[in-house]
């Protein structure tokens, strides 16, 4: 018997791939528009929303919808990565209990699984920007300054994940913080708005990858200050981690 | 030199996981307390008892899922571990696919990680062109052959089970009873968890019994 028509044949080595992969490519298996259902409810938002926002804050619905695209689409990562590390270990609690397969392998399955749904956000992304008339040149372009912002995620998602097995109200508390922050992070609105409060915004620890990102994608320049803030991030996250390394054998025990 | 040494072995689980376990310091409630045990070239050992007695925790210590809370542990050999081997299945995938996850998951050397490989264990499973459809539309009998094939596949010097396996129907049976008697025969030492007193007999050559947090060598 040969492997003629099995996705197989790739013959990726690494678990954490290869089931990352797997988890996304099952997620739509039996659907019409299969992995497109990933972007709809991104679409529908920008589309409708942008106008209708445009038009509340009286400028020009155009220029705000296409501002709507690039923020959402940094929050919906943003978002769903980190609502996926609140489960990581409890959701693959069969394969922690089960085998003696290193921690690594569940952080880079999700990461994996989170890339395969930013390509198709990103990808919507680049229509909306189409659709409204702009080039998407700038857009490719900013691909280049994701690679910190998933990095900083993937650092992150490590601490949720091994939080919310140690102490099960950190699952409730994180998403609760996680909804204030999307209130908090200029996506609808801009910072400008904020008057003097603008300083409060400097808080927000995914503020400098958002502006980053938006700016370059929407054709402008990152602003040093942001980038220097990522860096401090970055740096923040990885101490974290590394102190976290310490409570990591407790994970199957408390699972 | 024993393959597996356990000296002063202490296990627990936690009663509770909330924020205010912080600030709480609740005494320990032990599954077992000061374990000895030794595991030899040889060795084909039982463990027996109800359920909740500890068994399954203890074999997780050995295939190194759970750290023991106190007490040290020595393994002086590679180990396979049959605990729950419907672990990793896709139900939306088809057979190949979840033989490749499945191996990937059994950490198989990569070198075995190749089309050859997975052919060899495909053909074990006699399921023909069913490999080729998702895994939801296998029988159970199906299902099993799968995760079963791969595990047996897998050389180790010791293999640990939770609960002896029995597989698919008739014929397939006695192709998975053979299979797992070669594994015993060509293993270094062997540890199963049952609660079937009467297979452990059949089978091992050493049986600990575990009740009320003892574990004692019958």
């Amino acid at each position: 018997m040969i492997l003629s028509n099995s996705k197989s044949e790739n013959m990726i080595k690494h678990f954490g791939v290869l089931h990352g992969l797997n988890a996304f490519r099952s997620r739509y298996k039996r659907t019409v528009i299969g992995r497109i259902w990933e972007a709809s409810n991104y679409l529908i938002f920008v589309l409708i929303m942008g106008p209708l926002f445009g038009t509340i804050f009286k400028t020009d619905y155009i220029e705000f919808t296409y501002y709507l695209a690039n923020g959402l689409l940094v929050w919906n990562v943003v978002n769903k990565y980190l609502n996926d590390a609140l489960g990581l270990y409890v959701s693959s609690s069969g394969y922690i209990l089960n085998t003696t397969l290193s921690y690594e392998h569940y952080s880079v399955s999700l990461l994996v699984s989170t890339l395969s749904a930013f390509s198709v956000y990103f990808v919507a992304c680049c229509f909306v920007t189409l659709f409204l008339g702009k080039s998407i040149e700038s857009t490719i372009y900013s691909l280049l300054f994701w690679i910190p912002l998933f990095f900083y995620l993937y650092l992150l998602s490590k601490i949720f994940a091994l939080l919310a097995v140690l102490y099960r109200d950190c699952v409730p508390l994180l998403n609760s913080l996680l909804s204030g922050l999307a209130f908090f992070t200029p996506i609808i609105w801009h910072k400008e708005y904020l008057g003097d409060a603008q300083w409060v915004v400097n808080y927000n620890p995914i503020y400098p990858f958002l502006d980053t990102i938006r700016a370059v994608s929407m054709g402008g320049s990152p602003e040093w200050i942001n980038i220097i803030s990522q860096f401090y991030l970055i740096i923040s996250a990885l101490i974290l981690v590394i102190i976290s390394e310490r409570f990591k054998h407790l994970v199957a025990k408390y699972l | 030199m024993s393959l597996i040494e356990l000296k002063n072995v202490s296990f627990d689980y936690p009663i509770d996981s909330s924020l205010f376990e912080i600030f709480r310091r609740r005494p320990p409630i032990y599954i077992f307390k000061n374990l000895d045990l030794k595991i030899n070239k040889g060795d084909v050992v039982g463990f027996y008892g109800n359920n909740g007695s500890g068994k399954s925790t203890l074999l997780k210590i050995l295939a190194g899922v759970y750290q023991p809370v106190e007490g040290s542990i020595e393994i002086n050999c590679n180990r396979s571990s049959f605990l729950n081997i419907f672990t990793g299945l896709n139900p939306e995938l088809n057979g190949y696919d979840n033989i490749h996850q499945s191996l990937l998951m059994q950490q198989y050397k990569p070198e075995y990680i190749n089309k050859q490989f997975i052919n060899q264990i495909a053909s074990y499973t006699e399921l023909g062109e069913a490999l080729f459809k998702p895994m939801r539309t296998y029988s159970s009998g199906m299902y099993i052959r799968i995760p079963f094939a791969v595990a047996v596949h897998k050389q180790s010097e010791v293999y640990l089970f939770d609960e002896w396996l029995s597989v698919g129907d008739d014929n397939f049976k006695s192709k998975a009873n053979k299979t797992l008697d070669d594994l015993t025969n060509n293993s270094s030492a062997m540890v199963i968890a049952s609660q079937s007193l009467d297979m452990l007999e059949k089978k091992c050559n050493r049986i600990f019994i575990f009740k009320d947090q003892n574990i004692e060598e019958r």
